[in-house]
């Protein structure tokens, strides 16, 4: 049982699925923070019931808003020393939670990043996210240096000092992935990727669904990932958000 | 430039700066984000009255007709109101995010102390 860790998890309309994966997670995990993220359904009264701290957003805001409200929420009112990022739609299998926090525990890694391109080849991953996914960790992994194999997983663990970057202004609203890699890679902390299973979501429906937003979600982030890439202020910038909280 | 065109010119201009005015006025438009419309309409105001500078101006640029300069002009300046409205646009979501995300703490802090003086001492 993760005890040292506080997992957030980002929920937008999730009703019909967010008591089923916190039972589950509870399993493995003990505190657990949802940030309703705006639902116009019951997602916070399933959450809250399910044992969950529930914070609920007065309007959607979008995921990394969510989370970034997590974050400073942990940083703010908690001690653990780790924090871990986790999807209410059920996709990530709480299973592989410990092993993922294992190299920031360890203290060999700031943020570990689970991949599920690292635990083998039948991962319900949908064609086209699998090509955007391949085309990002191609970049990504070039622009840190290091091979980068799932940019876009939601499911992370990361010390305080990470919390405290994703608690800033520089933590995107929509869609953190690749470029929050570079950021982090440029500020000079550790990166792990770590073998996790993703399932198929309870509840169909995904963010990246239609053509506008797969549209948007590209050209926003390859803007962002330039803008991190050619900054060269972030190791003062990191100096200066640690020293926040 | 033809004298309609110019009688026009000056009629769009000083409506708009009429506009601005009243607006100001009511408070219905803030001073910081009149600026910008104030140093539109007296440029255009500028550019029509002026004339010689205009055509200095069209030369300068490389412009045949000096309507064109006016219009070039006119469509920079409404480029430049966008962006400062994306700028300002950033920075209001910026705050709005940090006020939605302070509301929720506050809720929570709320519904904790609720549910403790529900409970009753000890």
């Amino acid at each position: 049982m993760i005890d040292d860790a506080l997992i957030i998890i980002p929920a937008f309309n999730e009703g019909s699925v967010i008591g089923e994966t916190m039972a589950e997670l509870h399993k493995f995990a003990s505190k657990v923070i949802v940030v309703n993220d705006g639902s116009k359904d019951d997602t916070a009264q399933k959450a809250g019931k399910a044992g969950a701290s529930v914070l609920s957003h007065a309007a959607n805001l979008g995921y990394g808003a969510a989370l970034k409200t997590g974050f400073t929420y942990a940083l703010r009112y908690f001690k653990e020393p780790y924090l871990m990022a986790f999807d209410a739609d059920g996709q990530h299998d709480p299973a592989f939670l410990k092993s993922l926090l294992e190299p920031v525990r360890a203290g060999e890694a700031d943020y570990a990043i689970g991949s599920r391109f690292l635990s083998g080849p039948s991962q319900a991953t949908p064609a086209a996210r699998k090509i955007g996914s391949r085309v990002f960790s191609i970049a990504t992994s070039a622009l840190i240096g290091q091979k980068i194999t799932d940019p876009t997983s939601g499911m992370i663990a990361l010390t305080r000092n990470v919390a405290k970057i994703f608690a800033s202004k520089f933590f995107p609203f929509d869609f953190p992935d690749a470029d929050v890699l570079i950021m982090l890679s440029r500020m000079g902390y550790r990166i792990r990727e770590a073998p996790v299973v993703m399932r198929e979501a309870r509840r169909p429906g995904s963010m990246h669904a239609g053509l506008v937003r797969p549209a948007y979600y590209i050209m926003k982030m390859g803007v962002s990932m330039v803008h991190f890439a050619l900054r060269r202020d972030l190791k003062e910038q990191r100096r200066e958000m640690e020293s926040v909280f | 430039m033809f004298f309609k065109q110019k009688i026009f010119a000056i009629i769009a201009a000083s409506a708009l700066l009429v506009l601005i005015a009243v607006l100001v006025k009511r408070r219905k438009l803030r001073e910081e984000l009149a600026l910008l419309w104030l140093i539109t309409g007296i440029g255009i105001m500028a550019l029509v009255i002026g004339y010689p500078l205009l055509e200095m101006v069209s030369k300068l640029i490389g412009a045949v007709v000096p309507t064109t300069t006016l219009f070039l002009f006119a469509f920079l300046f409404l480029i430049l109101i966008s962006i400062s409205f994306s700028v300002r646009f950033s920075r209001i979501s910026d705050q709005m995010q940090s006020v939605i995300t302070e509301i929720s703490f506050l809720r929570k802090e709320l519904e904790d102390l609720k549910n403790q003086k529900q409970a009753g001492p000890g």
